[in-house]
Protein backbone atom coordinates (compact mmCIF):
# COMPACT_ATOMS: atom_id res chain seq x y z
CA UNK A 1 0.00 0.00 0.00
CA UNK A 2 2.96 2.32 0.71
CA UNK A 3 3.85 2.40 -3.02
CA UNK A 4 0.29 3.35 -3.85
CA UNK A 5 0.30 6.00 -1.09
CA UNK A 6 3.31 7.73 -2.66
CA UNK A 7 1.97 7.31 -6.20
CA UNK A 8 -1.66 8.43 -5.89
CA UNK A 9 -2.74 11.86 -4.69
CA UNK A 10 -6.22 10.64 -3.68
CA UNK A 11 -4.61 8.19 -1.23
CA UNK A 12 -2.42 10.95 0.22
CA UNK A 13 -5.52 13.11 0.67
CA UNK A 14 -7.29 10.15 2.29
CA UNK A 15 -4.41 9.65 4.76
CA UNK A 16 -4.45 13.35 5.71
CA UNK A 17 -8.23 13.19 6.09
CA UNK A 18 -7.85 10.19 8.44
CA UNK A 19 -5.31 12.05 10.56
CA UNK A 20 -7.33 15.27 10.81
CA UNK A 21 -10.78 13.69 11.18
CA UNK A 22 -9.38 11.34 13.82
CA UNK A 23 -8.12 14.28 15.89
CA UNK A 24 -11.27 16.37 15.34
CA UNK A 25 -13.72 13.51 15.96
CA UNK A 26 -11.74 12.47 19.04
CA UNK A 27 -11.66 15.85 20.81
CA UNK A 28 -15.13 16.93 19.71
CA UNK A 29 -16.52 13.55 20.82
CA UNK A 30 -15.28 14.00 24.40
CA UNK A 31 -17.03 17.38 24.67
CA UNK A 32 -20.17 16.01 23.00
CA UNK A 33 -20.34 13.07 25.42
CA UNK A 34 -19.61 15.12 28.55
CA UNK A 35 -22.13 17.82 27.56
CA UNK A 36 -24.64 15.11 26.57
CA UNK A 37 -24.94 16.37 23.01
CA UNK A 38 -24.68 13.02 21.20
CA UNK A 39 -28.24 12.95 19.85
CA UNK A 40 -28.08 16.67 19.15
CA UNK A 41 -24.98 16.03 16.99
CA UNK A 42 -26.95 13.38 15.08
CA UNK A 43 -29.73 15.94 14.61
CA UNK A 44 -27.25 18.56 13.36
CA UNK A 45 -25.69 16.08 10.90
CA UNK A 46 -29.04 15.05 9.43
CA UNK A 47 -30.24 18.67 9.23
CA UNK A 48 -27.08 19.38 7.20
CA UNK A 49 -28.49 17.17 4.44
CA UNK A 50 -31.06 19.90 3.79
CA UNK A 51 -28.18 22.33 3.18
CA UNK A 52 -26.46 19.86 0.83
CA UNK A 53 -29.71 19.56 -1.16
CA UNK A 54 -30.14 23.36 -1.27
CA UNK A 55 -26.55 23.74 -2.51
CA UNK A 56 -27.18 21.31 -5.39
CA UNK A 57 -30.54 22.94 -6.23
CA UNK A 58 -29.25 26.52 -6.31
CA UNK A 59 -25.84 25.63 -7.74
CA UNK A 60 -23.51 26.63 -4.88
CA UNK A 61 -21.02 24.50 -2.90
CA UNK A 62 -23.14 21.92 -0.98
CA UNK A 63 -20.74 22.08 2.01
CA UNK A 64 -21.57 25.78 2.48
CA UNK A 65 -25.24 24.86 2.61
CA UNK A 66 -24.42 22.11 5.10
CA UNK A 67 -22.54 24.62 7.32
CA UNK A 68 -25.48 27.06 7.28
CA UNK A 69 -28.06 24.38 8.07
CA UNK A 70 -25.85 22.84 10.81
CA UNK A 71 -25.34 26.16 12.57
CA UNK A 72 -29.08 26.85 12.28
CA UNK A 73 -29.84 23.43 13.77
CA UNK A 74 -27.37 23.86 16.65
CA UNK A 75 -28.82 27.23 17.69
CA UNK A 76 -32.40 26.20 16.87
CA UNK A 77 -32.33 23.04 18.97
CA UNK A 78 -30.68 24.95 21.83
CA UNK A 79 -33.25 27.76 21.70
CA UNK A 80 -36.27 25.44 21.42
CA UNK A 81 -34.95 23.41 24.33
CA UNK A 82 -34.61 26.50 26.54
CA UNK A 83 -37.93 28.06 25.51
CA UNK A 84 -39.97 24.90 25.79
CA UNK A 85 -38.42 23.74 29.08
CA UNK A 86 -38.23 20.27 27.57
CA UNK A 87 -35.34 17.91 27.04
CA UNK A 88 -33.49 18.09 23.76
CA UNK A 89 -35.06 14.93 22.27
CA UNK A 90 -38.15 16.55 20.73
CA UNK A 91 -36.46 19.54 19.00
CA UNK A 92 -33.60 17.23 17.92
CA UNK A 93 -36.06 14.80 16.30
CA UNK A 94 -37.87 17.68 14.56
CA UNK A 95 -34.66 19.14 13.07
CA UNK A 96 -33.37 15.61 12.26
CA UNK A 97 -36.38 14.61 10.15
CA UNK A 98 -37.21 18.04 8.66
CA UNK A 99 -33.58 18.51 7.52
CA UNK A 100 -33.53 15.12 5.78
CA UNK A 101 -36.96 15.79 4.23
CA UNK A 102 -35.79 19.15 2.88
CA UNK A 103 -32.67 17.52 1.40
CA UNK A 104 -34.78 14.88 -0.36
CA UNK A 105 -37.21 17.60 -1.57
CA UNK A 106 -34.50 19.95 -2.90
CA UNK A 107 -32.70 17.15 -4.76
CA UNK A 108 -36.03 15.76 -6.03
CA UNK A 109 -37.10 19.04 -7.66
CA UNK A 110 -33.71 19.59 -9.35
CA UNK A 111 -33.96 19.74 -13.10
CA UNK A 112 -31.87 17.27 -15.13
CA UNK A 113 -29.71 14.44 -13.77
CA UNK A 114 -29.80 13.87 -10.02
CA UNK A 115 -26.42 14.23 -8.24
CA UNK A 116 -24.82 11.32 -6.40
CA UNK A 117 -25.37 12.17 -2.72
CA UNK A 118 -24.14 8.82 -1.41
CA UNK A 119 -20.78 10.29 -0.38
CA UNK A 120 -22.62 12.74 1.91
CA UNK A 121 -24.80 9.98 3.41
CA UNK A 122 -22.15 7.27 3.88
CA UNK A 123 -18.91 9.20 3.38
CA UNK A 124 -16.06 8.21 1.11
CA UNK A 125 -12.60 9.03 2.32
CA UNK A 126 -11.16 8.27 -1.12
CA UNK A 127 -13.09 11.14 -2.73
CA UNK A 128 -11.93 13.81 -0.26
CA UNK A 129 -10.79 16.95 -2.12
CA UNK A 130 -8.18 19.60 -1.30
CA UNK A 131 -11.05 21.96 -0.31
CA UNK A 132 -12.38 19.34 2.14
CA UNK A 133 -8.89 19.05 3.65
CA UNK A 134 -8.58 22.83 4.07
CA UNK A 135 -11.98 22.87 5.83
CA UNK A 136 -11.00 19.94 8.04
CA UNK A 137 -7.62 21.52 8.94
CA UNK A 138 -9.18 24.92 9.72
CA UNK A 139 -11.88 23.51 11.99
CA UNK A 140 -9.45 21.14 13.75
CA UNK A 141 -7.03 24.03 14.43
CA UNK A 142 -9.89 26.24 15.66
CA UNK A 143 -11.10 23.52 18.06
CA UNK A 144 -7.57 22.84 19.38
CA UNK A 145 -6.97 26.57 19.87
CA UNK A 146 -10.26 26.90 21.79
CA UNK A 147 -9.30 23.98 24.05
CA UNK A 148 -5.78 25.28 24.68
CA UNK A 149 -6.73 28.90 25.37
CA UNK A 150 -9.97 28.49 27.35
CA UNK A 151 -9.54 25.03 28.91
CA UNK A 152 -10.22 26.21 32.50
CA UNK A 153 -13.41 28.06 31.48
CA UNK A 154 -14.54 25.00 29.52
CA UNK A 155 -13.85 22.68 32.47
CA UNK A 156 -15.78 24.95 34.87
CA UNK A 157 -18.74 25.27 32.49
CA UNK A 158 -18.93 21.57 31.69
CA UNK A 159 -18.77 20.56 35.36
CA UNK A 160 -21.27 23.06 36.81
CA UNK A 161 -22.54 25.81 34.49
CA UNK A 162 -24.84 27.40 37.10
CA UNK A 163 -22.15 27.82 39.74
CA UNK A 164 -19.73 29.12 37.10
CA UNK A 165 -22.32 31.66 35.97
CA UNK A 166 -22.81 32.88 39.56
CA UNK A 167 -18.99 33.17 39.83
CA UNK A 168 -19.01 35.48 36.80
CA UNK A 169 -17.46 33.08 34.28
CA UNK A 170 -18.80 33.80 30.77
CA UNK A 171 -20.61 30.47 30.49
CA UNK A 172 -22.88 31.69 27.67
CA UNK A 173 -19.81 32.47 25.52
CA UNK A 174 -18.39 29.01 26.23
CA UNK A 175 -21.71 27.27 25.54
CA UNK A 176 -22.26 29.10 22.24
CA UNK A 177 -18.64 28.42 21.24
CA UNK A 178 -19.24 24.70 21.91
CA UNK A 179 -22.40 24.74 19.75
CA UNK A 180 -20.61 26.46 16.85
CA UNK A 181 -17.57 24.17 17.05
CA UNK A 182 -19.70 21.00 17.25
CA UNK A 183 -21.80 22.14 14.26
CA UNK A 184 -18.67 22.91 12.18
CA UNK A 185 -16.98 19.65 13.22
CA UNK A 186 -20.04 17.64 12.23
CA UNK A 187 -19.96 19.18 8.73
CA UNK A 188 -16.22 18.53 8.38
CA UNK A 189 -16.66 14.89 9.46
CA UNK A 190 -19.59 14.31 7.09
CA UNK A 191 -17.21 14.35 4.08
CA UNK A 192 -15.13 11.58 5.66
CA UNK A 193 -17.61 9.39 7.52
CA UNK A 194 -20.96 10.50 6.07
CA UNK A 195 -24.09 11.76 7.80
CA UNK A 196 -25.13 8.28 8.93
CA UNK A 197 -21.78 6.96 10.20
CA UNK A 198 -20.45 10.26 11.58
CA UNK A 199 -21.92 9.65 15.06
CA UNK A 200 -19.63 6.63 15.48
CA UNK A 201 -16.56 8.74 14.68
CA UNK A 202 -17.65 11.21 17.36
CA UNK A 203 -18.59 8.76 20.12
CA UNK A 204 -16.44 5.62 19.84
CA UNK A 205 -12.92 7.08 20.29
CA UNK A 206 -14.22 9.19 23.19
CA UNK A 207 -15.99 6.20 24.73
CA UNK A 208 -12.79 4.09 24.40
CA UNK A 209 -10.68 6.78 26.11
CA UNK A 210 -13.28 7.05 28.92
CA UNK A 211 -12.57 3.38 29.71
CA UNK A 212 -8.90 4.15 30.31
CA UNK A 213 -8.70 7.50 32.14
CA UNK A 214 -10.75 9.71 34.45
CA UNK A 215 -8.92 12.96 33.69
CA UNK A 216 -10.53 15.22 31.09
CA UNK A 217 -7.30 16.50 29.51
CA UNK A 218 -5.90 12.95 29.20
CA UNK A 219 -9.25 11.79 27.86
CA UNK A 220 -9.10 14.45 25.12
CA UNK A 221 -5.57 13.40 24.14
CA UNK A 222 -6.30 9.65 24.18
CA UNK A 223 -9.53 10.10 22.25
CA UNK A 224 -7.68 11.95 19.48
CA UNK A 225 -5.06 9.16 19.36
CA UNK A 226 -7.81 6.50 19.16
CA UNK A 227 -9.54 8.52 16.43
CA UNK A 228 -6.38 8.72 14.30
CA UNK A 229 -5.48 5.04 14.81
CA UNK A 230 -9.02 3.82 14.00
CA UNK A 231 -9.24 5.99 10.88
CA UNK A 232 -5.80 5.03 9.50
CA UNK A 233 -6.26 1.33 10.34
CA UNK A 234 -9.72 1.42 8.76
CA UNK A 235 -8.29 3.00 5.61
CA UNK A 236 -5.54 0.35 5.32
CA UNK A 237 -7.99 -2.52 5.95
CA UNK A 238 -10.54 -1.18 3.47
CA UNK A 239 -7.76 -0.91 0.85
CA UNK A 240 -6.91 -4.60 1.21
CA UNK A 241 -10.43 -6.05 1.60
CA UNK A 242 -12.01 -3.57 -0.82
CA UNK A 243 -14.95 -2.51 1.42
CA UNK A 244 -16.18 1.03 2.17
CA UNK A 245 -13.68 2.71 4.52
CA UNK A 246 -16.45 4.35 6.66
CA UNK A 247 -17.98 0.99 7.53
CA UNK A 248 -14.57 -0.55 8.34
CA UNK A 249 -13.62 2.40 10.61
CA UNK A 250 -16.92 2.13 12.53
CA UNK A 251 -16.74 -1.66 12.97
CA UNK A 252 -13.09 -1.53 14.00
CA UNK A 253 -13.79 1.22 16.59
CA UNK A 254 -16.82 -0.67 17.96
CA UNK A 255 -14.73 -3.84 18.22
CA UNK A 256 -11.98 -2.10 20.24
CA UNK A 257 -14.62 -0.47 22.47
CA UNK A 258 -16.17 -3.88 23.16
CA UNK A 259 -12.74 -5.33 24.02
CA UNK A 260 -12.05 -2.44 26.42
CA UNK A 261 -15.43 -2.99 28.09
CA UNK A 262 -14.71 -6.70 28.50
CA UNK A 263 -11.24 -5.92 29.87
CA UNK A 264 -12.74 -3.53 32.43
CA UNK A 265 -15.32 -6.11 33.47
CA UNK A 266 -12.63 -8.79 33.79
CA UNK A 267 -10.45 -6.46 35.90
CA UNK A 268 -13.42 -5.72 38.19
CA UNK A 269 -14.29 -9.39 38.63
CA UNK A 270 -10.65 -10.43 38.99
CA UNK B 1 -28.50 47.05 60.98
CA UNK B 2 -29.00 47.31 57.22
CA UNK B 3 -30.30 44.18 55.48
CA UNK B 4 -27.96 42.32 53.14
CA UNK B 5 -30.98 40.81 51.35
CA UNK B 6 -34.30 42.65 51.08
CA UNK B 7 -37.23 40.97 49.36
CA UNK B 8 -40.33 43.11 48.76
CA UNK B 9 -43.70 41.76 47.58
CA UNK B 10 -42.02 39.11 45.43
CA UNK B 11 -44.16 37.05 43.07
CA UNK B 12 -42.63 34.49 40.68
CA UNK B 13 -44.85 32.55 38.27
CA UNK B 14 -44.29 29.46 36.12
CA UNK B 15 -46.69 29.43 33.15
CA UNK B 16 -49.00 31.85 34.99
CA UNK B 17 -49.06 29.78 38.20
CA UNK B 18 -47.40 31.51 41.19
CA UNK B 19 -44.59 29.55 42.88
CA UNK B 20 -44.07 32.54 45.19
CA UNK B 21 -46.95 34.86 46.00
CA UNK B 22 -46.29 38.38 47.36
CA UNK B 23 -43.47 37.33 49.70
CA UNK B 24 -41.64 39.99 51.74
CA UNK B 25 -38.83 39.68 54.27
CA UNK B 26 -35.30 40.92 54.83
CA UNK B 27 -32.16 39.25 56.13
CA UNK B 28 -29.51 41.12 58.11
CA UNK B 29 -25.76 40.64 57.93
CA UNK B 30 -24.47 37.73 59.99
CA UNK B 31 -27.78 35.89 60.28
CA UNK B 32 -28.02 32.13 59.76
CA UNK B 33 -31.46 31.53 58.25
CA UNK B 34 -33.17 28.24 57.42
CA UNK B 35 -35.88 28.33 54.75
CA UNK B 36 -38.29 25.44 55.11
CA UNK B 37 -41.63 24.47 53.65
CA UNK B 38 -43.49 21.76 51.81
CA UNK B 39 -42.32 20.45 48.42
CA UNK B 40 -43.30 22.96 45.72
CA UNK B 41 -43.49 25.73 48.32
CA UNK B 42 -41.15 28.03 46.37
CA UNK B 43 -37.92 27.59 48.36
CA UNK B 44 -35.66 26.76 45.44
CA UNK B 45 -37.53 29.30 43.28
CA UNK B 46 -36.63 31.97 45.84
CA UNK B 47 -32.90 31.07 45.77
CA UNK B 48 -32.85 30.91 41.96
CA UNK B 49 -34.58 34.29 41.70
CA UNK B 50 -32.09 35.91 44.08
CA UNK B 51 -29.28 34.44 41.92
CA UNK B 52 -30.83 35.87 38.74
CA UNK B 53 -31.67 32.52 37.10
CA UNK B 54 -35.38 33.46 37.27
CA UNK B 55 -37.02 36.85 36.81
CA UNK B 56 -39.60 38.17 39.33
CA UNK B 57 -43.12 38.51 37.93
CA UNK B 58 -43.77 41.25 40.50
CA UNK B 59 -41.89 42.80 43.39
CA UNK B 60 -38.20 43.40 43.94
CA UNK B 61 -35.03 41.87 45.35
CA UNK B 62 -32.27 44.09 46.72
CA UNK B 63 -28.87 42.55 47.55
CA UNK B 64 -26.30 44.93 49.02
CA UNK B 65 -23.27 42.77 48.16
CA UNK B 66 -21.95 41.32 44.92
CA UNK B 67 -20.01 38.67 46.85
CA UNK B 68 -22.65 35.94 46.69
CA UNK B 69 -21.75 32.27 47.14
CA UNK B 70 -24.00 29.49 45.91
CA UNK B 71 -24.07 25.82 46.87
CA UNK B 72 -26.47 24.00 44.50
CA UNK B 73 -28.34 20.79 45.22
CA UNK B 74 -25.70 18.10 44.83
CA UNK B 75 -28.06 16.13 42.59
CA UNK B 76 -27.89 18.95 40.02
CA UNK B 77 -24.12 18.46 39.54
CA UNK B 78 -22.77 15.51 37.54
CA UNK B 79 -20.62 13.53 39.96
CA UNK B 80 -19.39 11.17 37.24
CA UNK B 81 -17.66 14.07 35.42
CA UNK B 82 -13.90 13.40 34.98
CA UNK B 83 -12.49 16.04 37.32
CA UNK B 84 -10.35 16.07 40.47
CA UNK B 85 -11.09 17.90 43.73
CA UNK B 86 -8.21 20.33 42.98
CA UNK B 87 -9.65 21.13 39.55
CA UNK B 88 -13.11 21.76 41.04
CA UNK B 89 -11.63 24.14 43.60
CA UNK B 90 -9.59 25.93 40.93
CA UNK B 91 -12.77 26.71 38.97
CA UNK B 92 -13.85 28.88 41.93
CA UNK B 93 -10.61 30.88 41.91
CA UNK B 94 -10.93 31.99 38.29
CA UNK B 95 -13.10 35.04 38.98
CA UNK B 96 -15.31 36.89 36.51
CA UNK B 97 -14.88 36.95 32.72
CA UNK B 98 -12.93 34.64 30.44
CA UNK B 99 -9.53 33.27 31.41
CA UNK B 100 -7.14 32.74 28.48
CA UNK B 101 -4.21 30.50 29.35
CA UNK B 102 -1.51 33.17 29.04
CA UNK B 103 -3.32 35.66 31.33
CA UNK B 104 -4.21 33.16 34.04
CA UNK B 105 -2.98 33.71 37.59
CA UNK B 106 -1.27 30.97 39.57
CA UNK B 107 -3.51 29.24 42.12
CA UNK B 108 -2.72 29.77 45.80
CA UNK B 109 -2.66 26.16 47.07
CA UNK B 110 -2.77 27.25 50.73
CA UNK B 111 -6.15 28.92 50.09
CA UNK B 112 -7.48 25.68 48.63
CA UNK B 113 -6.29 23.81 51.73
CA UNK B 114 -7.80 26.36 54.09
CA UNK B 115 -11.24 26.26 52.41
CA UNK B 116 -11.20 22.46 52.33
CA UNK B 117 -10.48 22.50 56.06
CA UNK B 118 -13.28 25.00 56.73
CA UNK B 119 -15.69 22.64 54.97
CA UNK B 120 -14.48 19.68 57.03
CA UNK B 121 -12.17 18.04 54.46
CA UNK B 122 -8.38 17.78 54.50
CA UNK B 123 -5.78 18.58 51.84
CA UNK B 124 -5.26 14.86 51.02
CA UNK B 125 -8.56 15.00 49.11
CA UNK B 126 -7.15 17.37 46.49
CA UNK B 127 -5.91 14.70 44.08
CA UNK B 128 -8.98 12.49 44.39
CA UNK B 129 -11.46 12.10 41.57
CA UNK B 130 -14.86 13.62 42.36
CA UNK B 131 -16.50 10.33 41.32
CA UNK B 132 -14.62 8.61 44.18
CA UNK B 133 -16.11 10.87 46.89
CA UNK B 134 -19.03 9.87 49.11
CA UNK B 135 -22.23 11.94 49.04
CA UNK B 136 -21.24 13.81 52.21
CA UNK B 137 -17.69 14.47 50.98
CA UNK B 138 -19.00 15.75 47.66
CA UNK B 139 -21.40 18.12 49.43
CA UNK B 140 -18.55 19.45 51.58
CA UNK B 141 -16.45 19.91 48.43
CA UNK B 142 -19.24 22.08 46.95
CA UNK B 143 -19.20 24.13 50.17
CA UNK B 144 -15.38 24.48 50.07
CA UNK B 145 -15.58 25.59 46.42
CA UNK B 146 -18.02 28.34 47.35
CA UNK B 147 -15.92 29.51 50.30
CA UNK B 148 -12.97 30.10 47.92
CA UNK B 149 -14.79 33.10 46.45
CA UNK B 150 -14.96 34.57 49.99
CA UNK B 151 -18.73 35.30 49.83
CA UNK B 152 -20.52 37.69 52.19
CA UNK B 153 -23.90 36.10 51.43
CA UNK B 154 -24.00 32.31 51.16
CA UNK B 155 -27.05 30.65 49.57
CA UNK B 156 -27.37 26.88 49.99
CA UNK B 157 -30.01 24.67 48.36
CA UNK B 158 -30.60 21.55 50.45
CA UNK B 159 -26.95 21.01 51.41
CA UNK B 160 -27.72 17.96 53.54
CA UNK B 161 -30.08 16.13 51.18
CA UNK B 162 -28.94 12.53 50.53
CA UNK B 163 -26.05 12.59 53.03
CA UNK B 164 -25.52 10.35 56.05
CA UNK B 165 -26.27 11.71 59.58
CA UNK B 166 -22.57 12.13 60.47
CA UNK B 167 -21.84 14.16 57.32
CA UNK B 168 -24.98 16.19 57.98
CA UNK B 169 -23.69 17.11 61.44
CA UNK B 170 -20.26 18.03 60.00
CA UNK B 171 -21.85 20.26 57.36
CA UNK B 172 -24.06 22.00 59.95
CA UNK B 173 -21.02 22.49 62.20
CA UNK B 174 -19.00 24.00 59.33
CA UNK B 175 -21.85 26.35 58.41
CA UNK B 176 -22.42 27.45 62.00
CA UNK B 177 -18.77 28.48 62.25
CA UNK B 178 -19.20 30.76 59.21
CA UNK B 179 -21.87 32.97 60.86
CA UNK B 180 -21.79 35.77 62.01
CA UNK B 181 -18.85 36.65 59.73
CA UNK B 182 -20.93 35.54 56.73
CA UNK B 183 -24.67 35.61 56.18
CA UNK B 184 -25.96 32.11 55.54
CA UNK B 185 -29.34 31.31 53.94
CA UNK B 186 -30.08 27.61 53.68
CA UNK B 187 -33.04 25.87 52.04
CA UNK B 188 -33.56 22.61 53.89
CA UNK B 189 -36.04 19.89 54.84
CA UNK B 190 -33.90 18.87 57.79
CA UNK B 191 -35.64 19.86 61.05
CA UNK B 192 -32.55 19.03 63.11
CA UNK B 193 -31.22 22.51 62.18
CA UNK B 194 -33.89 23.98 64.48
CA UNK B 195 -32.06 22.64 67.55
CA UNK B 196 -29.36 25.25 67.85
CA UNK B 197 -27.88 25.46 64.33
CA UNK B 198 -29.80 28.37 62.76
CA UNK B 199 -30.73 31.73 64.29
CA UNK B 200 -33.95 32.24 62.33
CA UNK B 201 -36.58 30.20 60.49
CA UNK B 202 -38.61 31.22 57.45
CA UNK B 203 -41.41 28.94 56.21
CA UNK B 204 -42.65 29.22 52.64
CA UNK B 205 -45.69 27.55 51.12
CA UNK B 206 -45.89 29.71 47.97
CA UNK B 207 -46.42 32.64 50.41
CA UNK B 208 -44.74 33.50 53.70
CA UNK B 209 -46.12 31.16 56.40
CA UNK B 210 -43.73 31.82 59.28
CA UNK B 211 -40.84 34.15 60.00
CA UNK B 212 -39.30 34.08 63.43
CA UNK B 213 -37.25 32.20 65.99
CA UNK B 214 -36.34 28.59 65.16
CA UNK B 215 -38.37 27.20 68.01
CA UNK B 216 -40.97 25.18 66.15
CA UNK B 217 -41.29 21.43 66.57
CA UNK B 218 -42.10 19.10 63.66
CA UNK B 219 -45.77 19.18 64.74
CA UNK B 220 -45.68 22.98 64.83
CA UNK B 221 -44.20 23.13 61.34
CA UNK B 222 -46.86 20.79 60.01
CA UNK B 223 -49.57 22.98 61.55
CA UNK B 224 -48.17 26.03 59.74
CA UNK B 225 -47.93 24.18 56.43
CA UNK B 226 -51.44 22.79 56.74
CA UNK B 227 -53.07 25.94 58.11
CA UNK B 228 -51.11 28.51 56.09
CA UNK B 229 -50.83 30.87 59.06
CA UNK B 230 -48.69 33.97 58.73
CA UNK B 231 -46.60 35.15 61.64
CA UNK B 232 -44.36 38.16 61.17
Amino acid sequence: MLDALFSYQFLQYAAWACLLSGILGGICGVIVIEKRLVMMSGGIAHTAYGGVGLGYLLGFEPLLGAIGFSLGAAFGIGALQKKGRQNADVPTAIFWSVGMALGVLFIGIMPGYLPDVNSYLFGNILTVSATDLYLLSGITLLFLLFLWVLYEDLLATLFDAEFSRVSGIRTRVIEYAILVLVALSVVALIRVAGIILMLAQLTLPAACSAQLTKKLSTRLLLSAVFGVVFSLAGLVLSYYINISSGAVIVLLSAGVYLLLLLRKKATKNG
Amino acid sequence: MSPILDIRDLTVCYSGQPALNHVSFSINQGEFVAIMGPNGGGKTTLIRTVLGFLQPTEGSIAVTTDKIGYVPQSSSVDRSFPITVREVLKTATLGAGLHPRLWRKKTDESRLDSCLEQAGLCEHYKDRQVSALSGGEFQRLLLARTLLSDPELLLLDEPTANVDPLSREQIHFALKKLAPEKTVVMVTHDISVLSGTVSRLICLGDRLLYDGAPTLTAAGLNAYWAGGEHHA
